[in-house]
């Protein structure tokens, strides 16, 4: 699993994406497979109530099991009921970047994720690094942080700085904050100032970045655990590795997976989406119109600031 | 630095600004919703980070890195981490413009 990459391919994703789309959407699809399979999988004690997968790789990214929470499929049917409930192809879109990004980063552990499930539940992986959350937070860390999956949170941060201006206060509010309803709203709802709206919107930035520093640092100087930056490292740790496959299967999978992913793409759009995402546009260009009507002639010789 | 809300429009930079109401996010220029120009009464918004806003967030990146080497998971975690950040700035923010305005 990757730690600090999903904080940081929210910017990125948001900076290189051509269409109005809503950074917190990005951050909570990238957030989101994680969200609550996170805590089973390390393992939780609150007094005599402890909740802790019995295998947690199997839980994590497997079928039986919360697998499902890194599938296309999945960012695509939450994508869809938040579209439905909110009318905001800035969230849709969003959501299903994030969601889709954190799946396809995921990819590049040992155990990598169930891209076309339902259709197949086959494990898409380059194992670049070793998965070993069967050993627990600290374990994992030590781990993480010492394979290039060290080096993934690191080249992260690398890509979220070479787009350094996406966190600039001008950049943020124009551009961020009037793509996204949402920002209006935790403005009045929680009164927040706009020094409090822009740590927020910087926060997983730094949060990110810190949390890579932080943990490589404990790996190194508290935990010593020996760096291995051998693909498929750190060579010390007890990682999960999945069966040996034939390449015919790896194949077939891959096709009715890709295949059926592709059909009911189609189909989620022709049937449903479609429909939305017109409704959302007619919706907006009516509150253009009633804007308009309302327009107040300006005053001659002010430029314009549109 | 604004207070939030405020419509107040450089001339020479129109985009820093958050409107008042629920027309954030609808996609619309601020003549589309029916907001005149009007001469600024504050000045125009700040645009650029300061060097106390830069350290601000430089300082609060470094206490988390070495809180977080010490206390890991109680706040290396995606909901206390970021919180931290967000306290860190506001506070620290509060904190020098009390003492700057004190001075005063």
């Amino acid at each position: 699993m990757s730690w600090a990459a999903h904080e940081l391919e929210s910017y990125f994703i948001q900076k290189h994406t051509k269409v109005s789309v809503s950074y917190l959407a990005i951050l909570i699809g990238c957030l989101l497979p994680d969200m609550l399979t996170k805590l089973p999988v390390y393992g939780i004690k609150i007094g005599s109530f402890a909740l802790k997968a019995d295998v947690p790789f199997q839980y994590h990214r497997g079928w039986p099991g919360a697998g499902f929470t890194h599938s296309l499929l999945f960012g695509l049917l939450v994508a869809a009921l938040v579209f439905r409930v909110t009318g905001s192809r800035e969230w849709f879109l969003g959501l299903l970047l994030g969601q889709w990004a954190h799946v396809l980063t995921d990819v590049f552990d040992s155990v990598g994720t169930m891209v076309f499930f339902p259709f197949t539940t086959q494990h898409y992986t380059t194992g670049m690094w070793a998965y070993a959350a069967q050993q627990g937070r600290y374990g994992d860390a030590a781990a993480y942080y010492s394979s290039l999956g060290g080096i993934w949170d690191f080249l992260w941060l690398a890509l979220a700085l070479t787009g350094f201006r996406v966190f600039s206060k001008s950049y943020f509010f124009s551009t961020v904050v009037p793509a996204d309803p949402a920002w209006g709203w935790l403005r009045r709802r929680f009164a927040l100032s706009e020094i409090a709206m822009l740590a927020l919107y910087r926060a997983f930035f730094v949060y990110g970045a810190c949390r890579a520093i932080s943990w490589f640092l404990w790996a190194r100087f508290v935990d010593h655990a020996p760096l291995d930056l051998r693909w498929g490292g750190p060579y010390w740790v007890d990682k999960v590795v999945l069966p040996a496959q034939s390449w015919q299967s790896y194949l077939g999978n891959t096709v009715v997976g890709a295949t059926g992913f592709a059909i009911t793409c189609y189909l989620a759009w022709r049937f449903v989406l479609r429909r939305w995402w017109r409704a959302a546009g007619e919706r907006r260009l009516g509150i253009a119109g009633v804007a308009k009507a309302v327009d107040v002639p300006r005053p001659s010789g002010n430029p314009g600031h549109d | 630095m604004l207070p939030t809300g405020n419509l107040v429009m450089s001339t020479t930079e129109p985009s820093c600004f958050v409107p008042p109401d629920n027309s954030v996010g609808s996609g619309l220029g601020p003549q589309q919703r029916g907001i005149v120009d009007r001469p600024s009464e504050t000045g125009p918004p700040q645009h650029q980070e300061t060097r106390q806003e830069i350290g601000i967030y430089v300082a609060a990146g470094i206490s988390l890195i070495l809180l977080g080497i010490v206390l890991r998971t109680a706040l290396l975690n995606w909901i206390v981490g970021p919180a931290f950040v967000v306290t860190f700035v506001v506070l620290a923010n509060r904190l020098l413009d009390r003492g700057r305005s004190a001075r005063r």
